[in-house]
Order: structure tokens, then sequence, then C-alpha cells
């Protein structure tokens, strides 16, 4: 088969590829080993960074997304009034992880959630982009009213074709430095992000191999414009260390990794032979695509240029799933949907979906693959495409999912299997199909009551086993009723003493944020867990879906 | 620990049995949990034997270790084979050398491992697959 | 394992004692396809299945695929091990269970 001469004529490629730098590796002497190790440690790094970077971007606009969300929700801000604005902002049900929230009219006023102004910010950035109709984050800090040093989202109150005003957050550096603890990989490094004058905005914690009290990275080092503008090898104090920059994608800030050179001399004899394992691993991704590639969208094509590069396995596969969900909620009067995920250190394999079938239906999709790192991300890439591609095709979510299942069994040599809960919703009339291969329950909440759990028996889940059927469930849904999705990263969750978070814990939490937005809602969850895990580091995937509905044809 | 090396076929998993049940004869558990650690058990040997040394057959090592005080008793089963790298969690890379026609049988298997024991763990190390389930005996069933 | 059959018109009982495992499912599996000629009503009475493993349930499954298009099939008497795996697999939706 023409297929399977192309795959193996890669693997075939990629074997000779290895022997060909193991006879070079081993045919030369010691020093020039370690000038090809040196320039894959520099890949190494490069690729780190710039996942981290990429990831710290996407972080800051998923915070955008969330006050486009509270601007949505504070519904008729009537910023011509000083009284009225006041009233509205502090009637706000949460901020989420930013330090304060507020409101701005075309003067420039502004009153916060805290009942306090924040002055005048007619002549900043991000205002005068913000009125201009565009979602903006401050090229800089400012300082708050509380003399913070802050960085500030602001998104347009869109009124009529025009603006009427800003709805703006602000962030301490303390949670821009929890940001890049959340986005970098690299253990023994030190991460910084600098605006475009080179000013540390915010660092990585357990960073004291660059002293804390640098307030720009040229005090340290500058990076040369000629060839090595992207790498330097500089020293402090004592230290020799190893420095790489790569742009964040926004405002000409960059993100800057340092390394001490002690360490990656310790790397050099591990990366040496994961030289090897690196290539075969490529050659392996390369072997699995081009065995399901018949049913990929252009989605897989340009994950499959990605992983062309030599990553660090772990750094791509992190980033194929931060680039896989999607963002844009749906803006309709008769529903609200919101979803995060939050990845463990691992790839764990979770994903969300939603989309529109047609106008009149909405496919939202909670998903878990099992297994971790690149296997489970290009089998949850594959998935998440078979699903939707089948769900545009038509048909209950029951026998879209028998069909998937066939799909997936035929390639699935990785023998993983994904639990899928499947949802279409007839957006005007409120009925909702679903069905369940394997997965959590669902918790449903009519509109007085308390959420509960949908417990219906599971089929199986997919790619277990060929020639499934999967049963429908229907539920119709009525103005006030709510939906949340979630993956076992939820009630999994384990703290120090090894207990669990629990379904019980997770339900009370989903009840005493009735009152909230989904955005609030997810937040505080998110925020449960991290409490409940302490010090640990979280060992799955943490994926949540909400879904309120509002009635067909309703505001 | 109780160890049993013996060559990975489907005619032995009778002598498997036989010495899973040596193994946890002292041990004090509901027989409801015995049995799902026996068919744990089975499914991860059958794995073995389908999938490590196809198409030829090769040696599988089993340990159990029943490990704790009075109270809290764990079992720790160990599966050791020499064959493909293979993980059943996905972890490494899969095999390249497999065939469309080789379908593995494992996915629902594996699925009722992972969701009836409490710890299950995968390593590739000097050149063995070793799969770590674990189960403690002493909570209620979950 | 054994396998006790009691037939009645166009019915099948088949009694499974003991347990389904990866090493008796073929036989079980070639018999089964056997006996269930010209067998409109297939019926499973497992009261007394002490075990079963995947390769068990696969060939339930088969069984009921191959009965759908000659009539039906039904299983009896589960017990509550046993349907706890039925339960944790799903097959518990999928199969035919009175």
């Amino acid at each position: 088969m023409k297929k399977t001469f192309k795959a193996r004529f890669m693997l075939a490629g990629a074997i000779v590829l290895t022997v060909v730098i193991l006879v070079a590796g081993l045919g030369f002497f010691s020093q020039s080993l370690n000038n090809i190790v040196g320039g894959n440690i520099r890949s190494y790094l490069t690729e780190n960074a710039k996942a981290a970077a990429a990831l710290f971007n996407t972080k800051l606009n998923d915070q955008l997304v969330m006050l486009e969300s509270q601007v949505r929700y504070l519904k008729d801000i009537d910023v011509s009034d000083y009284k009225t604005m006041k009233e509205t902002i502090m009637s706000t049900k949460g901020i989420g992880a930013f330090k304060n929230i507020g409101v701005a009219n075309l003067t420039g006023a502004t009153i916060n959630y805290n009942g306090k102004s924040s002055g005048n910010i007619l002549l900043t950035d991000y205002f005068k982009r913000a009125v201009s109709g565009y979602d903006a984050i401050s090229e800089g800090t400012y300082i708050d009213e509380d003399g913070d040093e802050v960085l500030v989202l602001a998104v347009p109150i869109p009124d009529d074709g025009g603006v009427s005003g800003v709805v703006y957050g602000t962030f301490t550096k303390d949670i821009l430095n929890s940001l890049i603890d959340t986005v970098d990989f690299t253990e023994g490094d030190a991460s910084f992000l600098l605006d475009a004058d080179g000013t540390i905005l915010a660092r990585s914690s357990g960073s004291d191999i660059i002293p804390a009290d640098i307030r720009k990275f040229s005090e340290v080092t500058a990076f040369d414009s000629a060839e090595d503008k992207n790498s330097k090898s500089f020293t402090v104090g004592n230290n020799k260390l190893f420095a790489i920059k790569t742009p964040v994608g926004l405002h000409d800030w960059d993100y800057v990794t340092v390394m001490p050179y002690s360490a990656m001399t310790d790397i050099t004899s591990k990366i040496g032979f994961s030289v090897v394992k690196l290539v075969l691993s490529v050659a392996a991704a390369f072997f699995i695509l081009f065995g399901s590639i018949i049913y990929l969208s252009k989605e897989i094509r340009g994950v499959t240029a990605e992983k062309e590069r030599m990553s660090a396995e772990l750094n791509v596969a992190t980033k194929i799933q931060a680039d896989m969900m999607p963002f844009d909620f749906p803006e309709r009067k008769e529903l609200a949907l919101y979803a995060t995920m939050t990845p463990a250190k691992e790839v764990g394999g979770d994903f969300y979906d939603f989309f529109f079938i047609d106008d009149d239906h909405l496919a939202m999709v909670m998903a878990d693959v099992a297994g971790k790192g690149m296997p489970a991300a290009l089998f949850m890439v594959i998935a998440k495409s078979v699903i939707r591609n089948i769900c545009m095709v038509g048909g209950s979510p029951g026998h879209i999912l028998s069909i998937a299942n066939n799909v997936l069994c035929e390639n699935n040599r990785s023998n993983l299997f994904v639990t899928v809960w499947l949802g279409i919703l007839s957006i005007s009339s409120g009925e909702l199909i679903c069905a369940n291969a394997g997965h959590e329950y669902p918790a449903l909440k009519r509109k007085d009551g308390k959420f509960e759990l949908l417990e219906e028996d599971n089929c199986p889940p997919l790619a277990a086993m060929e020639d499934l059927e999967f049963d429908d469930m229907v539920l119709m849904l009525n103005e006030g009723d709510a939906l949340f999705l979630y993956t076992d990263g939820v009630p999994e969750a384990k703290n120090a003493e090894g207990e669990r978070f629990g379904l019980e814990k997770m339900i009370d939490v989903l009840n005493d944020n009735i009152g909230n937005d989904l955005v609030t809602t997810l937040s505080v969850m998110k925020k449960e867990i991290d409490d409940f895990n302490g010090d640990k580091d979280p060992f799955d995937d943490v994926t949540m879906m909400g879904l309120k509905y509002f009635g067909g044809g309703n505001a | 620990m109780k160890e049993l090396k013996i060559e990975a076929t489907i005619e032995n998993l009778s002598k498997v049995f036989k010495f899973l049940q040596e193994s946890l004869d002292t041990c004090d558990a509901p027989s409801k949990v015995k049995r799902q650690i026996k068919l744990c058990v089975e499914e991860i040997y059958m794995n073995i034997t389908h999938y490590a040394y196809n198409p030829e057959t090769g040696m599988a090592k089993i340990g159990v270790d029943v490990i704790g005080g009075e109270n809290q008793e764990r079992v720790v089963i160990s599966f050791v084979d020499e064959g493909k790298p293979y993980d059943p969690l996905a972890k490494q890379d899969p095999d390249l050398e497999l065939s469309l026609d080789d379908r593995p049988i494992g996915g629902l298997g594996i699925y009722l491992v992972k969701t009836t024991m409490d710890s299950v763990a995968y390593e590739h190390k000097d050149g063995q697959n070793v799969l770590t389930i674990e189960k403690d005996l002493d909570k209620e069933n979950k | 394992m054994n396998f006790v059959k009691t037939n009645e018109g166009n019915t099948l009982t088949v009694e499974l004692i003991g347990e389904v495992d990866s090493m008796n499912t073929p036989e079980l599996e070639e018999r089964l396809l056997k006996e269930i000629d010209g067998v409109k009503e297939l019926i499973f009475d497992l009261k007394g299945l002490e075990y079963i493993s995947s390769a068990g349930l696969r060939v339930l499954l088969t069984m009921q695929k191959t009965m759908k298009s000659q009539g039906s099939m039904v299983i009896k008497n589960t017990n509550e091990e046993v349907m706890e795996i039925f339960k944790v697999t799903g097959f518990v939706r999928l199969l035919n269970l009175v």
C-alpha cells in the first residue's frame, strides 16, 4: 500500500539519519561531540522558551476573554452616570485572578469593584486602544491607587456599533510571576518577562541565580544585535550562565530563560543519548500520523509541521494541547458557555471542544485520553478531529460516537482509549441529546434547584473495542437550567495526605456558586482544587465546561 | 515477594491463576477484591502473550507482594517482560512493527485495570517492560 | 467452565457455570455459534457464573450481534460481581439484561 510504503520510507530515513548521527558522534573527538550536543541544547532550551512564551501569551489572552465575559455579564452598564457605574461594578460577583477590576467612561473617569477610583486613565496606552474598539494589554506596568505596580488589561464596552466605555482588570507582579511559574517547564532555570525596554515585568520563583533587585535585564547582560542575538553566555558573580531570549509576540516583549552553565554540562551526556531517542520519537510520531492521515483535517497538518523540529517531546505535546482548545465562546442570548483546561506537568490528554453544527445546534465535547505525553497528545488531536468531522456530517451523538469508535479502533496502535461525553443542544427548543462513552457523569441543575449528578449507566470508552453501539439520552433544558462537565482531574485531585477532592466537594462548590457567572464559578472551582493540592503538583489535567441555558428566543 | 517465571502463552494462564491464588492465600481480602485482582492479572498477562513478543513467544515474570501491617494490607503485582517496548498506558512510543492485522485486544482490558486498581505504573528499564499494579485490601471497594 | 444447554422449540437457554476466561473463550464461542443454528431466542442464564474477563465480554457481544439478525438474546440472573464488571465496562448498556 502506498501509504505504508511512504511511512516505511520515512522510518527507514529516520533510522539512516540516526545511524549517521551515531557514527558522526562517535567518530569525532569529545570536543566536537560537545559542539553538536551544545547546539542541540540551544534548540532544546529555545523550544522550551518558545513554548513557554506562547503559553504565557495564551494565558494572558485567556484573561482578556474573562474580562469580555465580565462585560457581557455586567449587563447595561450606564456609563453616563457615575453613580450607576459605581453600583454596577460593585455588584460584580467575582474578579477571578485580577487584583481589581473597574469600569471607565469615555472621559477616562474610573470606578472600581472595591468602590475606589483608579484616577483618570484617559492618557494610558491601554485605554486609548480599548476605546478604539480593541482588547488591550498595557505595554508596561502602572502604579495603581494602592501604590502597587500592576499590568492592566482592558476591553471595550460595545454600544450600538461604538464604544461607550472600558472595563479593565489589573494584575500585580506577583500574579504575573506565578503565571510564569505555570508556563515554565525546565528545572533549575530562571525565567523573565521583559518589556520593550528590557525592564523586568515578571520573573519565575526560585530564580536566585539572577539577583532579585535587578530592574532591567541589561544590568546583567546585553544580547548582542549580531548573530548571537537570541542566546548569550555570561557571568554573574562566580556563576557562569547561559540565557535564551525569545519574543512573546506582544508589545515587543521578550521571554528570557537563564540556566547555570554547570547544569548544561550535566545535560550534555543525557542529551547525547537522547538525540537518538528523539529521532526515533519523531519517526514514530510521523508513522502514527501517516497511518491516520486520511481522516485528518488541515489542523493536523499544522501540528505535523511543528513536530518536525527536534524539540523536547513534552513541550511540543503541551503546545499541541494548549493550541487545540477553542476560546471563541459563543455569544448567543439563549445560552452562556465557558470552559477551561489547565494542563498538569505532563500532558494528560484532556480536551474539550464546542462548535456549531448549524445555526440552531451547538455541539459540546468533554474528553479524556488515557495515557500521558506525546502519544496521548497525538491521539487527542486525532480523536478531537474525528469527533468534530463526524458531527458535522450529522446524526445523533450515540450514532456519531459509534462511527468515531470504529475509526479510532482502526488507527489505535497505541492501544489507547478515550472517554467522551458528547452533547448536541438544539438551541431554540432546549432539547439536549447526549451520549456518554465511559466519561464522568455530568452535573445538572434545574432552574431553582441544586446541582446533581446525572448518574446514568455509561457505555464503554471509545477505541477500546470495535463495533459498539452508544445510547442517546434526551434531556429538555429550560430557562435557568445549567450543566457542568468535567474530567476526572477534578474529583481525583489529591492533597498531600493522599485524600481525593471528591465528587461531593465538587457539587458543593457548584451549589455555592449558583448565583455566579460561569467564568467566576470555574475560577472558584480551579482555586479550590489548587488550594486542595497545596504544594503538590497537580497529577492530572483539570478540564471543565459550564453551560447555562436562558431559553430559546429569550434574552 | 513470590515470583513466577513462565513462558507467556495462552495455555499457561491456568498456571498464572494457580500462582496468584497461592500467593494471595494468606492475605485477608474480600473475595470480590481477589476476583478484581485476578481479572487484572489475566488482562495484563494476556496483553503480554499477544503483544510483547508477537509473532514469537517469550518469558514473563510475575511478582506478587503483600505489603503492610495488620490493618492495612496492600497487594503489589508486577509484570516484567523483555518484549517490544509496550506501555498499555501509552507513556512510551508505540511499536512500529505491528501490522494492521495484529489488532491488540487490550483496550477494554486495560480500561478494566485502570478503573479497578488503586495504582497502575509503567516503566521501561534495562530493556524490560515493567508494569506494576497495586490494590489496597482494607478500603471499601471503589 | 461448564456449559449446560436447554432447547425448547426455537429457544435456547445456555447456562455458563464457573469461570469464563481467555483460555476457554475461543472454544466457547465456537460451540455457541454452532448451537444457535436455527435459534430465534438465546437466553444466557448466568447464575452460576463466577468470573468473566474481557475475552468473555467480547464473546457475549459477538453473540448478541449474531442473534440480532436471526432473533434476540437476553442475559438473566447476573450475580453482583459480574454485574459490577458489566457496569464498569459500560456493557450494562450494551447487553440485554433482565
